[in-house]
């Protein structure tokens, strides 16, 4: 298990980052959309924590609403605390000191984040003195040893975006999420446009920042073979709830929560043959939530008691935990999941409509 | 009507020129897109071709497709070569070769119901009467997993997910029972658990129908678990070709090394070792004459600098265009005995723990 977890079990001080019960809403003409539901989380000063999910599953939703940076319908409700400093009930104006000095973040779509008008020295000019306490002359030097740092020419400075490739337009947005030192930086699929190649690089110039730094970051992909190697803790998120948590190796060795044991199937690897098993059905949809469990549409192992209650995060080990009814025989159905016939359709059908009672008394014995 | 597609030294080049330059005098420029591509497609095979943005994927497919012409070389299905097909046998040729694109949301008319689109290849090519089309529709979309297809047949692509419109866009392709689907990245916009339905689902059709296929991609990971044989192209030229298995186990170009090092592997974390590449990327409008690929290569020579290599025999069936030609690697060691600058190999393998 070389996952960087390892090096990380000990350093757990005071909490850098702390979220209670963080949920979202969109409103809508008539309807609404719980897009994060009760998301609850802590980090340490110096942690990387990935957040896998599909898309739709809330994860940019959540990292917006640490920047506060969502549309007006949205509504937001739980705590964010950065230092023990509250961030939702922050002034405007107090946030915007906050944003990008403290708290920054990579989008996945380096071309909308630039503005095309405007030379790369220039954008990264204005994240230095907005929001740091950099002079002028300053500044300039500033801006090039930022643009140093993540591997590119000083003379990109002078260009425009249009005149970069995609790769370079992801590292000056990299080195202006780093410009003002933060406190925490926000990763959102920062490399997903990019190919594979050009993503190694990427990353590799992320990790080797954060590792210098000690930079306290969420990185957030649908890629959880990429998660895995740039984060020390997991959380995997579904139809807006963070359904497990753990460190690297506790999620791809341990997984506990079904959907976690479906995601692990559905990769493909280079490395050796497997067969890939898709998780039936769609991605929940929002408004559908009610009390019953997020996942209950789409998992082979559900009872009539999934339907009536909405499992509530528990502990499986220290550090790691799930929100499922059946953590109690979590290793049965990891074997049960490594079965591709588990998640044929009809099957998973067929234990929403006809639950059987008798096979959760099988499972249970077997615990 | 089952051939094989074969393609011969094909190579599609652009004219960089404006009007204005040519008026001029100007000495004219030339991209080079794709350069002596040769590989055959028999049938009932799987073909990958992999590599990153840039590289001339797409534009095999285009070529194969006839979306575009090539500037050299000749493509023949069945023996004819099939550009200068016309009439009837144009029609035949692309009713038994088939395209499925990266973005179904793009490839499909959003103003078009799913059962319109679907038949709409029967039409064209008067397959049958249109009374005919919607239970024609309804079957082809039942093959895709829609189902029940009645659900789908009526409905407009913006309400359906990501997966099933690219099933739609599958269902398209199937109607007219082609001999080769030319799949270039149908799964790298699709969401993971819906990316593995769509993979076997290519499977599953593969095997059922015995469809060949030229499945395109920039992720080494699809590729294993489609292909039969795979071809690495790096600047418009296919660098390395064999089994799939044999190319990704036994991998001796550089590239494809670099390749498969980039792709993170589960569990593996932070011991795996980067190969970063450093250096220039070719620009594909120079007249370099070495290889194409030294600008980025750890294991560079003088000789690379001035000879374009060609694919040679390393193992059965398995060819690759090296003058250094790497050890080959298996998973998980990594080669850095042939590395040439060992002072700048702190700046190109980086372990960041």
């Amino acid at each position: 298990m070389h996952t960087r977890d390892a090096a990380k079990e000990s350093a757990n001080g005071s909490d850098l980052l702390d979220i209670d019960s963080l949920s979202v809403r969109f409103q809508r003409e008539g309807s609404s959309l719980q897009a994060v539901s009760e998301v609850s989380l802590s980090l340490s000063s110096g942690d990387v924590l990935g957040i896998v999910g599909e898309s739709g599953s809330g994860k940019s939703t959540l990292a917006r609403a640490i920047l506060r940076l969502l549309p007006r319908n949205a509504h937001v409700s739980g705590e964010i605390r950065l230092e023990g400093r509250e961030l939702l009930s922050c002034s405007d104006r107090e946030f915007r000191r906050l944003r990008w000095a403290q708290i920054s973040m990579v989008v996945q779509d380096a071309m909308n984040a630039l503005d095309p008008v405007w030379r790369v020295r220039d954008q990264l000019l204005e994240a230095i003195r907005v929001h740091g306490t950099v002079g002028r002359r300053d500044g300039k030097d500033r801006a090039a040893s930022l643009i140093e740092m993540v591997g590119l020419d000083e003379h990109v400075l002078s260009r425009y975006p249009h005149e970069l490739s995609g790769g370079m337009r992801q590292r000056v947005c990299i080195a202006m999420a780093f410009a003002c030192n933060p406190r925490l930086v926000l990763a959102d699929e920062p490399t997903t446009a990019l190919d594979v190649i050009t993503q190694d690089r990427i990353v590799a110039e992320i990790l080797e920042l954060q590792v210098k730094r000690d930079q306290t970051m969420i990185f957030i992909s649908h890629d959880i073979a990429l998660i895995s190697e740039v984060s020390h803790k997991i959380g995997v998120m579904y139809a807006g709830h963070l359904v497990e948590m753990g460190t690297v190796g506790q999620i791809l060795y341990e997984p506990s929560h079904p959907y976690t044991m479906g995601l692990l199937n559905a990769f493909p690897r280079a490395d050796i043959d497997h067969e890939v098993v898709s998780i039936p059905g769609d991605p929940a949809r929002f408004e559908a939530i009610t009390e019953s469990c997020p996942f209950i549409e789409r998992c082979p192992f559900s009872q009539p008691v999934c339907r009536e209650h909405k499992p509530r995060p528990q502990e499986v080990t220290p550090g790691h935990w799930a929100a499922c009814h059946f953590l109690d025989v979590a290793p049965t159905l990891r074997e049960r999941a490594k079965d591709p016939l588990t998640w044929r359709p009809a099957n998973v059908k067929a234990t929403i409509r006809e639950p059987q009672p008798s096979s959760s008394a099988k499972e249970r014995s077997a615990a | 009507m089952t051939a094989t597609l074969e393609l011969a030294d094909v190579t599609k080049t652009y004219s960089m020129d404006s009007s204005l330059a040519r008026m001029f005098g100007r000495r004219s420029r030339h991209l080079v897109a794709v350069d002596g591509v040769s590989f055959a497609v028999g049938p009932d095979e799987s073909l990958g071709i992999v590599g990153e943005s840039g590289s001339g994927k797409s534009v095999t497919a285009e070529l194969i497709v006839r979306l575009q012409t090539p500037s050299n070389g000749q493509i023949s299905y069945g023996g004819r070569d099939i550009n200068e097909l016309s009439g009837d046998e144009l029609l035949a040729y692309r009713r038994a070769v088939q395209i499925v694109f990266q973005n179904p949301f793009d490839a499909l008319n959003p103003a078009k119901l799913v059962w319109r689109s679907v038949s709409e290849p029967l039409s064209i090519h008067r397959m049958c009467a249109s009374s005919e089309f919607r239970e024609r529709a309804r079957r082809v979309l039942d093959e895709v997993g829609l189902a029940p297809a009645g659900m789908f047949l009526d409905r407009y692509p913006h309400e359906l997910s990501g997966g099933e419109v690219q099933r739609v866009a599958i269902a398209r392709a199937l109607i007219l029972d082609p001999q080769l689907i030319v799949a270039d990245e149908p799964t790298s916009m699709l969401d993971v658990s819906v990316r593995a339905g769509v993979l076997n689902l290519l499977k599953e059709l593969r095997r059922r129908r015995q469809l060949s296929m030229i499945f395109i991609s920039h992720d080494f990971s699809t590729i294993r678990y489609i292909c039969d044989r795979t071809a690495v192209m790096q600047a418009g030229e296919i660098v390395e070709i064999g089994p799939t298995r044999e190319v990704i186990d036994h991998r001796r170009h550089p590239y494809t090394q670099a390749l498969m090092a980039a792709l993170p592997i589960p569990g593996d974390g932070l011991q795996r070792e980067r190969v970063l590449l450093t250096g220039r990327r070719h620009d594909p409008t120079s007249a370099w004459p070495g290889c194409r690929y030294a600008g980025r290569c750890p294991h560079r020579r003088e000789v690379c600098d001035h000879v374009r290599p060609v694919l040679v025999k390393v193992a059965d069936n398995h060819y690759a265009a090296c003058h250094v030609m790497a050890p080959a690697t298996t998973n998980g060691a990594q080669e850095h005995a042939h590395d040439p600058h060992p002072d700048s190999a702190d700046h190109q393998s980086k372990e960041a723990s």
